[in-house]
């Protein structure tokens, strides 16, 4: 029963009326919960944000400054002065590769998981899950190596393919079992109505996982992006994302808070437009399943 | 058009745990209609799915025109398929399921947009869904989801068509119709089909030639009218027909068959000779249809035997009543008004005839020189 239509015409018995109220109640601790979650995630955001805006004495200041004339002097130092714009390129670069190259090489390779009989298929499939379980510091030295040997090292192809490791198993994992969802008489019926096994994919199972691909490869590049030691050790000054530059902003006199938060807030931006741009894909992917037919 | 034959047809699955289909052979005549029927895991959409090309066979093999098949891609074999689960394209309409084989590379020259359009128009009004063709798959019911999907064959017009189960979910009204409508586009166009159903009335109905399978294995194959009349066993004859065959054991004494205390009935001439060294001991199984049995009074000289009426099931003008005789449970089919009362005496007559002889133990057809 509606209460804002009712009231005037029907008088509430007490009992309505609690059950009413505690409705009511119930609403509002839900939201406060949900408020509270929210800030909890979002405070460390908003507090780097506010310190990039901030001066020195400002940031250092023993007692919270509230309110401040907001400066760009930070932005100005480390995007320009320091010339460290580049280095969001070079994090675009890496991660917008690593993600078209483990799309290109991880979308069909779920599909083959999913739909083909390949001898030890599963112990196959837990093999790549453990590249992705192993910690970066346990592959960082023999891929520095290998790419020192094969004079890769300082160049893109480092860090693009070194992030291959974590980000193509995460791929073929997830888009597997999107993949494992849909049911084997959509490519059956695609085969016989006239297409190849090939034609089938792109044509009648490949638009249907659209949304997934989309979540996935958001992930991916949040983990491209936010990537942090091979990053630092298998790149050049030249070619280093930003996430693994930060720590240079950190001198001998001192950290420059206001630069390292001036940067991280730009470094956020891409990331977090791509999401919300992205938004309504990635929720659809994320609760991806129900295509039965 | 194309003739289809089957050779030997052998498929496992789970290495070898499940052994879908055992050494089936068919034959399905350029232009005809052929039913598979069998009940649920028989086997059919196994059939179906090594006929497309969906899945290999193990060994055997299939020819289409007496060219082998056997191991060409789905794409090439040019036969169009409606699956019993549908599996239509969901993100697509139904207009562009309908369509999507008109597109397919293989028919690039074939199709204009134009004559696309007005085939598809043809054919969703044809099997009643004009109306849905802006509709998503999600948003029709299971009925009209198999609509699409037989459209979806019909569209082209294929070597052949291979439709498992097509009409298996369509409410009893719109079946009657479509069984129908199936029959006449299938003589309009001349198309090679093969159909699979666990309904023997549609079988009968439908097929030219037919095959009963079950547990993988083909039980029967023939005319409609051959199975019905000459089944080749048991199963077939109590899975063709509806009520199904009364099946008795009875024993043969002398030149006739006991039915314990109950019966004793005179062989004729046919079956006496089928019968002619057949061990004494040995039960022989006596089937009769129920539509061929007929009540008398119970001290009517005819009557063959003696029950007392229990369940009455009325279909109509026809009922279906079950007898009882000291255990034993007979059905006969007769006009509503000649049904007994629940709990009354009758006597059952019917004529040596109409009766199909079974070995006990093989369960297959004792022939006479009558089949």
């Amino acid at each position: 029963m509606n209460a804002e239509t009712t009231q005037e015409t029907i008088v509430l018995d007490a009992r309505q009326r609690r059950i009413l109220l505690g409705r009511r109640l119930m609403r509002w601790l839900y939201y406060l919960l949900t408020a509270l979650i929210v800030m909890l995630f979002l405070f460390p955001w908003l507090w780097v944000f506010s310190l990039g805006f901030k001066t020195r004495s400002e940031i250092l200041s023993p007692t919270i400054v509230w309110i401040w004339k907001p400066t760009l002097v930070n932005f100005y130092e480390v995007l320009i002065a320091k010339g460290y714009w580049r280095l969001i390129i070079n994090s675009l670069i890496v991660a917008v590769s690593t993600v078209t190259l483990c799309i290109v090489i991880g979308v069909p390779t779920a599909y083959a998981f999913s739909r083909f009989p390949i001898p030890g298929k599963e112990s196959w499939f837990y093999m790549i899950l453990t590249f992705r379980m192993a910690p970066a510091v346990v592959l960082a030295l023999p891929l520095y190596i290998l790419f020192a040997r094969a004079k890769l090292l300082g160049t893109y192809f480092a860090p693009i393919l070194a992030h291959c490791t974590f980000t193509l198993p995460f791929v073929i994992w997830l888009m597997r079992s999107f993949f494992d969802d849909i049911p084997k008489e959509i490519d059956a019926a695609a085969m016989t109505d006239g297409y190849s096994r090939a034609g089938a994919f792109f044509h009648a199972i490949l638009p249907l996982v659209k949304s997934g691909i989309v979540a996935v490869a958001l992930f991916s590049i949040i983990f491209s992006w936010n990537e942090f030691l091979y990053g630092l050790i298998l790149t050049s000054d030249a070619t280093r994302p930003v996430a693994s530059q930060i720590p240079s902003l950190i001198r001998p006199h001192g950290t420059l808070w206001g630069e390292v938060c001036a940067l991280a807030t730009t470094a956020s931006l891409p990331v977090a437009f791509l999401i919300f741009a992205l938004q309504r894909q990635l929720v659809r992917g994320l609760s991806f399943g129900a295509v039965k037919g | 058009m194309a003739k289809i034959t089957i050779q030997n047809l052998c498929k496992q699955y789970k290495n070898g745990e499940v052994q879908a289909l055992k050494d089936i052979s068919l034959e399905c005549r350029d232009g005809g209609f052929f039913c598979l029927l069998g009940p649920a895991g028989a086997g059919k959409t196994t059939t179906i799915k090594l006929l497309a090309g969906i899945e290999a066979a193990d060994s055997g093999r299939i020819l289409l025109d007496d060219v082998d098949i056997t191991d060409q891609m789905p794409m090439h074999r040019d036969l169009a398929v409606a699956f019993e689960t549908y599996a239509l394209y969901p993100q697509r309409t139904v207009r562009q399921n309908l369509a999507f084989p008109l597109q397919s590379p293989l028919r690039k020259n074939e199709w204009t947009p134009e004559t696309m359009e007005q085939r598809v128009v043809e054919i969703a009004n044809l099997l009643g869904i004009g109306e849905l063709l802006d509709r998503l798959p999600r948003q029709l019911s299971g009925g009209q989801r198999q609509r699409v999907a037989l459209g979806r064959a019909l569209v082209r017009k294929p070597k052949a068509y291979l439709l498992d189960e097509p009409i298996a979910h369509l409410d009893a009204k719109l079946r009657h119709r479509m069984r129908g409508e199936l029959k006449r586009i299938q003589m309009e166009l001349g198309i090679t089909t093969i159909y699979t159903t666990p309904d023997q009335l549609e079988a009968l109905s439908l097929a030219d030639t037919m095959a009963v399978i079950n547990n993988g294995r083909i039980e029967q194959s023939g005319t409609p009218a051959e199975i019905y009349r000459r089944p080749a066993n048991v199963f077939v004859a109590r899975f063709v027909g509806d009520p199904p065959m009364n099946i008795l054991t009875t024993h043969l004494v002398g030149d006739e068959l006991a039915l314990n205390s109950l019966m004793r009935l005179k062989l004729s001439e046919p079956f006496r000779r089928a019968l002619s060294g057949y061990p004494p001991e040995k039960p022989v199984l006596l089937g009769i249809r129920p539509k061929d049995m007929r009540l008398t009074p119970p001290d009517a000289p005819q009557a063959k035997l003696h029950a007392e009426s229990g369940h009455i099931q009325v279909l109509g003008e026809t009922s279906v009543v079950t007898l009882s005789s000291d255990g034993l449970e007979i059905r006969l089919k007769l006009a509503t008004q000649q049904a007994p009362r629940r709990g009354e005496r009758v006597g059952v007559d019917f004529s040596i005839e109409d009766c199909h002889l079974f070995d006990a133990h093989s369960q297959n057809r004792i022939a006479t020189e009558n089949d």
